[in-house]
């Protein structure tokens, strides 16, 4: 990079910094009817066009890397898919690869195992994708589109829950294995509501690349080049809509993905509309997939969940995994009790927040919103921070009961919180 | 190939359909949820060895534990608290944990008396009884006293 480096990540609002030429700056968020997760852009504009747009993030802290470290390591298969809202499978998966590593096991999980894990993952590509790009259409004003994808979403929502028991939540995926085997005589049903879904993702397809409402809003709209790609590193979609064609299902290869054979989707043109076909196709990538699970479940036998050791041995392992936003990394160290010593969550929506502010530069001031969806934004499952006194170094973790306790003196006695 | 009006086929269907919101009560009779579903769990008595496993694998802490021995003993839930994962259920070694289609399903969502709303799965043997409602009572008390703070704090 010959440039200077000017960081977009910016901790003071006031437009005190702003680049030379602005002379309108225009805020949004962290409460704003645009989003559902609180972020704080920084438009800086000239006339109507973006000079340069910021961003503030941290306003929605769980502390859930914190709460891990107080659970043990079964306790948390159930915490870890909370990270985020919608993409909770992968997190899942990616935490029970770390723990079947560390435990040793990972040589002796069954194939039928990996498929139905593998199935899971897939389905919530689609639902995850299906979302999304009706959101798009409700952002740039065809709302229409919002209630059709949302509509067909459900037939994907109704398989899972009668494979998992949970429409959003699967929580299939357990350390050793699987938690539910998908019986012989459900798979013709699935089969039959699949093909269906695939008519249904085609017309959305048509729908995009056809009807001139919604081509016209998203076509040559925040254009992101291939260089200018490769400086900002995004990526999941947002990468592939670029023409960088980065998958870590590809590149490095977990579960079963080696063994099965499917289509990487990618696109040149860096403009919102290629990003959106990029995930349409993916959908429908998905799908396939899906069905060759199905396909080889029949002929694959094994064992479905294997004794794990609530106690995991010393160790430490990283391990990722192909998001439908991005690339989630996850890294755990066990001390050899049962509980983590330290486990660390880098969600995708991360990565792609550089390249997204990219693509705002010289962009019309109307088109924000459809590039601010663009990669999906997901900020609750990005911002996780530990609170930490600067002072004295006092680290505080705080159970529902004794931080109310803490509120009532603090109010009681007229005294700060710490 | 831009065109218009891709979608007239769409509305010209949303047409002749008519409204859907209609028949919603037929059709939610029509499909009813999956047995499968994941929902609050119950306890097979006669399976139960009280070995506390579902209260070492709950997640959010909803479960409590007191025993003797693996036939005296009780396992009480604190119901709101409860997020129907099924981890009692996947880890429980001789499968007396139970998850069922329940007809009160939302209850447990939109039940305000968060802290006091406990119900006692299990009491066997000498447990069975006086003492296990003596301890449904304390519970009780000990989570209203929380959330008398809790008003007191919120003026």
């Amino acid at each position: 990079m010959t440039e200077q480096y000017r960081s977009r990540f910016r901790t003071l609002t006031d437009g005190s910094d702003a680049p030379e030429g602005a002379d309108h700056h225009v805020y949004i968020g962290p409460q704003h009817p645009w989003a559902e997760e609180p972020a704080h852009f920084i438009i800086h504009l000239k006339g109507e066009r973006v000079v340069e747009a910021n961003i503030r993030i941290g306003f929605n802290l769980r502390g859930i890397e914190k709460a891990m470290e107080n659970r043990t390591w079964r306790q948390n298969v159930m915490l870890v898919p909370r990270a985020c809202g919608i993409c909770s499978a992968v997190h899942q998966n990616v935490y029970v690869r770390v723990v079947d590593k560390l435990a040793g096991v990972e040589d002796q999980i069954s194939e039928r195992a990996r498929l139905i894990r593998m199935f899971s993952l897939e389905a919530e590509r689609i639902h995850s994708h299906i979302l999304w790009y009706g959101i798009l259409a409700h952002d740039a004003g065809f709302d229409t589109m919002l209630h059709i994808t949302w509509r067909d979403r459900e037939i994907i929502m109704d398989i899972m829950e009668e494979v998992s028991g949970n429409r959003v939540n699967y929580s299939i995926n357990l350390p050793g294995g699987v938690r539910r085997d998908i019986r012989p005589e459900q798979v013709p049903s699935i089969r039959e509501r699949l093909a269906k879904l695939r008519k249904q993702v085609e017309y959305h397809k048509k729908v995009f690349t056809e009807e001139a409402s919604i081509r016209n809003r998203l076509q040559d709209v925040g254009i992101l080049t291939k260089e200018d790609a490769k400086k900002t590193t995004p990526n999941g979609p947002t990468a592939r809509g670029s023409g960088l064609p980065f998958d870590v299902r590809k590149t490095y290869p977990y579960e079963m993905y080696d063994k099965i054979d499917w289509d990487l989707v990618y696109y040149t043109e860096g403009d919102v509309l290629a990003t959106t076909l990029v995930r349409v196709d993916e959908t429908l990538a998905s799908i396939a997939i899906m069905e060759r699970c199905l396909d080889q479940l029949e002929s694959t036998q094994g064992e479905l969940l294997i004794r794990v050791r609530p106690r995991v041995p010393e160790g430490k392992y990283m391990t990722r995994a192909e998001a439908p936003r991005g690339e989630d990394i996850h890294y755990g160290i066990a001390n050899g009790t049962d509980k983590p010593e330290r486990y660390k969550i880098r969600a995708p929506s991360l990565g792609n927040i550089d390249a997204t502010l990219r693509r705002m530069d010289s962009e019309y001031i109307a088109d924000m919103p459809v590039i601010l969806r663009s990669y999906d934004p997901c900020f609750s499952c990005t911002n996780r921070v530990m609170l930490i006194n600067e002072n004295t170094g006092e680290k505080l973790i705080l159970n529902q009961d004794e931080f109310a306790q803490k509120a009532i003196k603090a109010k009681k006695y007229n005294r700060p919180f710490f | 190939m831009k065109k218009v009006l891709v979608m007239g086929g769409e509305a010209l269907k949303n047409q002749a359909k008519g409204p859907v919101t209609k028949h919603v009560l037929k059709r939610i009779a029509e499909n009813p949820p999956p047995e499968d579903i994941r929902t609050l769990p119950t306890i097979i008595e006669d399976r139960c060895i009280m070995c506390g496993m579902c209260v070492d694998v709950c997640p959010t802490h909803c479960l409590g534990i007191e025993k003797n021995d693996k036939d005296n003993g009780m396992i009480w839930m604190l119901r709101p608290q409860c997020m129907w994962c099924g981890n009692c259920q996947t880890y429980c070694p001789k499968d007396a944990i139970h998850i069922d289609v329940d007809p009160t399903l939302s209850y447990s969502l939109f039940s305000f008396n968060v802290r006091q709303d406990y119900e006692m799965l299990t009491a066997k043997g000498s447990f069975k009884g006086d003492t296990a409602d003596k301890k449904l009572q304390e519970l009780i008390e000990e989570g209203g006293k929380k959330l008398k703070e809790i008003e007191e704090f919120r003026g």
